[in-house]
Order: structure tokens, then C-alpha cells, then sequence
């Protein structure tokens, strides 16, 4: 066996070890590796920043436990900025675990240290199940899908933020931040097509690809896709969070992964090329 | 009657009367029938909310079964069937008894067991990926290569520090980005537009019948 | 400091993690111990927030009238079928509450599909911009998205000998070489996607902020545990045999 066929035959125990101390090294001592802001980040940024004062938000966590990781630090930087403005943030899941989500990050972007007030500025609705349909009933029905609160289970209509929100046309904007379906696709058919009521989405880094028509087309007005982007957001905002200290990481993971794909090639090629000589 | 409730035609009658209920209001809007379609909707979710213990009774089926065989690692089921029926009574939704998923025991158990898992769970892809990676990702022919050379472009791109240094990287992404992505995936868009179309037809004519499959009959 | 029952909260979280995690270097009990609990929290947990669902809409608005009483009655009678499937001489009762969600969810897509999936796809494909005098790249690249999208469509409309026409040949070859430029992207981003999943285990298991601090010292003590545990059970056995 050539040195070039070993090169090809690592034991994947090595591969992974290397992966986890591709992980940990930079998290246990970070290097401060360069970031650089990036257009996805930016537009993002861009157009929260330009909701006018006194609009309605709906806010939607569509993931669950499993990817918490990637969509949290974009969650956390987007509620600071929807905080530090003058719009009032409504949150309705699709998914079952969207209220915990929601909550978690709301234990890292506190409302009430903006000066928000739960019930004035903010409400969470909860879990509306049936996907799609769900979303379709909550256009067309605001309280009579939400009919309570998540927090007080008390009549959503009693609560002031809820006085002049009946229908989806009462929404300025959709922010959902999701990790598979329903999601973008239900929103397009079921809230922009029909209301023409604008949407953002932030995403997990597999459903970049499947995304790019809608933005391409205009139906997704911005796009957060993934972790970096969402590191890149809180340096804009000026939040440093989990998202910046993932970035070393980040990096670190993928020249892993660069080298395993280089070592692979050229021993594959060397080992060929040498198969050739030899034959 | 048993035999007359058992015909197929009834769910497929059910399935084209309640489709027809959500389109044709929307096309040709008469309040009455889009006030009773959206009723119907709602309607439609507490059904679906119903069905939620369909998860619970096949998880006791089966595991219940091996703990009553003893077969091999009956114990594993042990644990499977008293995790999935404690968490579903602490969260049943009775606040007054201190139940619910607002409870401090729910969301310890959601914190510390449900995230935990899940997430170590899909990052475990993350070991395979880089595996899957290394043995299989070769430059064997111009396809090959050509999923390999976008593929590592993007990763580094994705790599702050990578594309930090090298801003060329970003332009280069931008370009697999809008060009065969948006290419590819704007294809596959519209062709599931007209394949849900399509099949929305074949359901509406009762030819498309799969979903009703199953109970041996 | 954090109390007790949290410090405990704590340490099962590491453990489950660390326990899921031991797959990497091979099947064993720790992976097994985890993996059950995942499977029985999994199926748990989504039946609280259903419930919730039903007992808020009862509350408001189905108990407000008598009428939307009955409906909701209604409802869950024929909810109850769902489990119709669980009796094989019953079963066909299970295919009615299927054939209203199915029939609704169907109805619910089909009535937009074709705007926002279909039209508005389309209508960006046929005002693409082909020649643009002072941009001569952006030219190039919406000419081969204007022709890459009708190639991996055809290439997926014809089946059969469909494919065996010669222009057909050259379409092909057009679309496979475009889906594996964007799989390869797509790629490219699940491996951010994958790996942003693991660096967050790995914040949660070294105590970095916000995650609790009280979390790094349960990951030496459990990880030393289960990899003496996990080698020296592998020695024993090797030794045995």
C-alpha cells in the first residue's frame, strides 16, 4: 500500500477527533480571526432598519430544538433590533417548540430592557398547528385562531397590541426564522401572494439554495442564511453574541473540511498517476 | 351499512368537497361561502390537533411489545415508554395542577433533554459530512468536479476568515448563487408548481388515491 | 450559583449529549441510554402544545355559541377517528379525517400555487435582461440562466427515449452540468448548516456564554467517564477473546 493509498484510507476516528479539535481549540482559546460583513447581512440590517415607526411585526419561530444553534444567534440580534425600535413585535409559531424557541431567545434580547411592555409593544400567541393552513387561518382570523395568549392564557382581544389586529393586512411585515416546512413557501402562498403582506426569512445553511428563487423574484425581501451571516449581523447592530463567538470555529471547521477534500484529491490523483507508471 | 361506510368513495367525496371549498372562494369571492370555508379551516386544525396522540400509541405498540417479549435490550424500551408518557402528562395543558409546557418540569425537561438530544443529534452530521467528504468527494469526471469545485468555493466563502482575506471568494459565490442555483432551484419551483397542480387534479378526479392506502382493503 | 435541581439539569444534558455523541467511536450502552430517551421525549413532547391548542380554542371562540359548540364536538369526534387506524376492522374510518385534512390542505396550496410558485417564477425568467451594451458580464450570466432553466426542466420533463433525440442529448448535458454546480453550492452551505449545529453543542458543553459555566466541569467529568468506561470495556473484551 503506497503512501498515496494510505493518504486515502485515514481511520475515521482520526477524521473526527480532528473535527471536534477543529471545534473546540478555537472556542477554548479564540484567535480573533478576521470577519467581514457581507451583502446578506447587510440588506438585512437595511431593512429592519427601515420599518416605519408604529408598524405591526409578526414574528415567527418555525424551528425547533435541532437547530437551535444556527438559527438562535439570528433570532437574539434580530429581537435587539426590533426592540430598540418603535414597532410592535406579535409571535406566532407554526412549529411546536416556536413559543420555547421564542423564549429562549427572549431571555437573551430582554424586551423589558428596551422599555417594551408585554401586551403593549409585545405578545406571544403561541402554536398554531396544520402548517400551512394554519397560516392561512391566521391571515384571515387573527383572534379567532389566536384566541388566547401563550403567556396568561388570557383572551388575546383583551390585550391593547391586539386592538387593531384582525387580518393579515393589519401586518407590515413577516420575519420568519425557520429550519424547514412550513415556512417561506407557506408564507409566499398563503400571506404574500393573497394579502401582499412583505416577508423576511432567516434560515438554516440547507435551505439556502431553495430560497434564491423567491428573493430572485422579489417574494423575500431579505434572506439571513445561516450562522455567519447571523455573526456578521451582530457586529452591525453592535451585539456581539453567539454568532461572533462561533465565527473562529467556523472557520477553523471548514479549513478542516478544505484540507480533508485537497488530501483526499491529490492522493487520489498521485495514487493513479502512479497506478499509470507502475502498469 | 358497514359495507356502504367502508366504500372509498366517501373519503375521496370528502377530500374533493373540502379542496373545492378553500379554491373556489378564492376566485370567485361570495362572503358567505369564504366565511364557512375559513370555518372550515379551523375546523380543520382541531382535527389535526386531535390526532396527536397517534405518535404516543405506536411508540407503545412497539416498544410495549418488546418489554413483553423481554426480546434483546427490552430495558431501552423501558426507558423509551416512561420518557415519552411522563413528558406527555407533565405537559398536558392543566396549569392549575402545575402541568403544562409553561411548567418549570416541562421546560427542564425540554431544556436539558429535548435540546440537548436533538441538537447533538444533527451535529453528529456534521462528523459524517466531513467523512462523506474526504472518501467520497473525488474529482473522477467533469460532473464530479464540477460539484466538488463549487462546493468547496462555497465552503470557503462560508468561512469568515477565509472570505475576510480573499474577498474574491464572495464574488465567486455570488455567482453560484445566481446563476446554477437560482437556475436549478427556480426549475425545480415551478416544476413542483405544476406537479402539485397536476396531482391537486388527479385527487379532485379520484384518480390519485395513494394517500388512502393502507388497512388492507 | 445555580440550585440543586439545575446543577442536575445540567449534568443529564451533558451526559445525553455526550452519550449521543459516543457513536462516533462505536456502538455501546452510553448511545443506547440516549438514544432511548431521545426517542421517548421526542414523541412526548409535541402533545402538550396540541392540547394547549384545543383547550384555548375551546375556551374562545368554539364554547361562545351553541352552534360552534356542536362544531367543535364535531371536530373532535371525527379527530377520534384518526385512531381508527389502529384497528384493522375499523380502519377505513381513519381515511375520513385524512381526506378533509388532505382535501383542505390541498385546496389551501392549490388556490396560490400557481401565482406564487409558477407565475412569479416565470415572470422574472422572461424579463431577464439578455443584453445589456455596457454590462456585458451580467449579459452572460442571465443568457445562461435564461437557458439553464428550461434545460434542467426538460431534462426532468422527458423520461424514456424522450432523452435519446439528439438535441436532447446536448439539453441534458446543459442541465446536469448546472445541477451540479448548484448541488455542489448546496453543499457547500449544509456543511455550515451542519457544523453550526456542533460548534453550539460545543459552546453549550465549555460553559460559554450565555450557556451555564457549570456545564464545562460536567463535560470533563462525564466525557473521562464514558472514554474510560468505553476503552476499558473494549480492552476487557479483547482480553476475554
Amino acid at each position: 500500500m503506497s503512501i498515496f493509498d494510505k493518504l486515502q484510507d485515514i481511520d475515521i476516528r482520526i477524521i473526527y477527533l480532528l473535527a471536534m479539535i477543529s471545534v473546540f481549540y478555537p472556542l477554548i482559546s479564540p484567535m480573533g480571526l478576521p470577519i467581514k460583513i457581507g451583502a446578506q447581512s447587510t440588506k438585512w440590517y437595511n431593512y429592519l432598519n427601515t420599518i416605519p415607526d408604529g408598524s405591526v411585526v409578526l414574528f415567527s419561530p418555525n424551528f425547533g430544538a435541532s437547530s437551535l444553534s444556527e438559527l438562535l444567534p439570528m433570532t437574539v440580534a434580530t429581537l435587539h433590533h426590533l426592540w430598540s425600535k418603535n414597532v410592535k413585535v406579535v409571535v406566532v409559531a407554526f412549529w411546536a417548540d416556536g413559543p420555547i424557541m421564542f423564549r429562549t431567545a427572549k431571555g437573551l434580547a430582554v424586551p423589558e430592557s428596551y422599555g417594551k411592555v408585554y401586551g403593549k409593544d409585545y405578545i406571544e400567541l403561541g402554536f398554531v398547528p396544520n402548517g400551512e393552513t394554519g397560516m392561512n387561518n391566521l391571515g384571515k382570523d387573527v383572534l379567532g385562531t389566536c384566541s388566547v395568549d401563550y403567556v396568561n392564557n388570557r383572551p388575546t382581544r383583551d390585550y391593547d397590541i391586539m386592538k387593531n389586529i384582525k387580518v393579515a393586512t393589519d401586518f407590515n411585515l413577516v420575519i420568519s426564522i425557520e429550519s424547514g416546512t412550513p415556512g417561506f413557501d407557506g408564507w409566499a402562498r398563503q400571506w404574500e401572494t393573497v394579502y401582499k403582506v412583505k416577508f423576511i426569512v432567516g434560515c438554516v445553511g440547507v435551505s439556502i439554495g431553495g430560497m434564491q428563487p423567491y428573493v430572485n423574484s422579489g417574494q423575500i425581501q431579505a434572506l439571513m442564511p445561516g450562522l455567519s451571516p447571523s455573526a456578521e449581523y451582530e457586529l452591525l447592530i453592535k451585539k456581539p453574541g453567539l454568532g461572533i463567538a462561533s465565527t473562529d470555529a467556523i472557520t477553523m471547521s471548514h479549513y478542516l473540511v478544505i484540507a480533508f477534500v485537497i488530501i483526499g484529491n491529490v492522493a487520489y490523483f498521485l495514487s493513479k498517476l502512479g497506478g499509470k507508471k507502475d502498469g | 351499512m358497514s359495507s356502504l361506510l367502508k366504500r372509498i368513495e366517501i373519503p375521496i367525496f370528502l377530500t374533493i368537497v373540502c379542496c373545492l371549498l378553500q379554491v373556489v372562494p378564492y376566485y370567485f369571492y361570495w362572503k358567505p361561502l369564504d366565511d364557512f370555508a375559513t370555518r372550515e379551516a379551523q375546523w380543520m386544525n382541531l382535527i389535526v390537533a386531535t390526532a396527536t396522540f397517534i405518535g404516543l400509541i405506536s411508540l407503545v405498540q412497539v416498544h410495549g411489545a418488546n418489554v413483553q417479549k423481554r426480546s434483546k435490550g427490552w430495558y431501552f424500551s423501558v426507558v423509551t415508554l416512561v420518557c415519552a408518557v411522563s413528558f406527555a402528562i407533565i405537559g398536558l395543558p392543566l396549569p392549575e395542577y402545575g402541568l403544562g409546557s409553561l411548567s418549570y418540569w416541562y421546560l427542564f425537561l425540554y431544556n436539558n433533554g429535548q435540546v440537548a438530544l436533538s441538537q447533538a443529534q444533527f451535529s453528529l452530521l456534521a462528523f459524517f459530512m466531513t467523512s462523506g467528504v474526504y472518501r467520497a468527494f473525488r474529482a473522477r469526471n467533469l460532473e464530479s468536479g464540477l460539484v466538488l469545485g463549487a462546493g468547496i468555493l462555497t465552503v470557503c466563502y462560508n468561512a469568515p476568515a477565509i472570505v475576510a482575506t480573499y474577498p474574491f471568494f464572495a464574488d465567486i459565490r455570488g455567482l453560484l448563487n445566481d446563476i446554477p442555483n437560482l437556475a436549478l432551484n427556480r426549475a425545480v419551483t415551478i416544476g413542483a408548481a405544476l406537479g402539485a397542480i397536476i396531482l391537486a387534479v388527479r385527487t379532485l378526479l379520484g384518480i390519485e388515491r395513494g394517500y388512502l392506502r393502507g388497512g388492507g382493503d | 450559583m445555580v440550585d440543586t435541581i439545575t446543577l442536575i439539569g445540567i449534568y443529564i444534558a451533558v451526559f445525553l449529549t455526550l452519550g449521543l455523541f459516543t457513536i462516533l467511536y462505536k456502538e455501546n450502552v452510553w448511545f443506547r441510554i440516549a438514544e432511548a430517551i431521545y426517542l421517548g421525549l421526542a414523541v412526548g413532547y409535541g402533545i402538550a402544545f396540541d392540547l394547549k391548542y384545543l383547550r384555548d380554542q375551546w375556551n374562545s371562540p368554539w364554547s361562545k355559541e351553541p352552534m360552534l359548540m356542536v362544531g367543535f364536538a364535531l371536530a373532535i369526534l371525527v379527530g377520534i377517528l384518526w385512531y381508527a387506524r389502529f384497528n384493522r376492522s375499523v380502519f377505513y374510518l381513519y381515511r375520513w379525517p385524512l381526506a378533509i385534512t388532505v382535501g383542505t390542505g390541498i385546496g389551501m396550496a392549490l388556490k396560490t400555487v400557481i401565482f406564487s410558485q409558477f407565475l412569479d417564477q416565470i415572470r422574472p425568467q422572461i424579463n431577464l435582461n439578455l443584453w445589456l451594451p455596457n454590462n456585458p458580464w451580467q449579459s452572460l450570466w442571465n443568457i445562461l440562466v435564461f437557458l439553464m432553466v428550461p434545460s434542467v426542466l426538460l431534462y426532468f420533463w422527458f423520461t424514456g427515449s424522450g432523452h435519446e433525440w439528439a438535441p436532447m442529448k446536448v439539453v441534458d448535458k446543459f442541465a446536469r452540468y448546472t445541477m451540479m454546480l448548484g448541488f455542489g453550492y448546496m453543499f457547500g452551505n449544509a456543511v455550515l448548516g451542519r457544523y453550526s449545529l456542533f460548534i453550539g453543542r460545543a459552546q453549550f458543553l465549555l460553559g460559554i456564554t450565555p450557556n451555564p459555566p457549570e456545564a464545562q466541569p460536567a463535560f470533563w467529568v462525564i466525557a473521562a467517564v464514558m472514554l474510560i468506561t468505553l476503552i476499558g470495556w473494549d480492552l476487557y473484551k479483547r482480553q476475554k477473546s
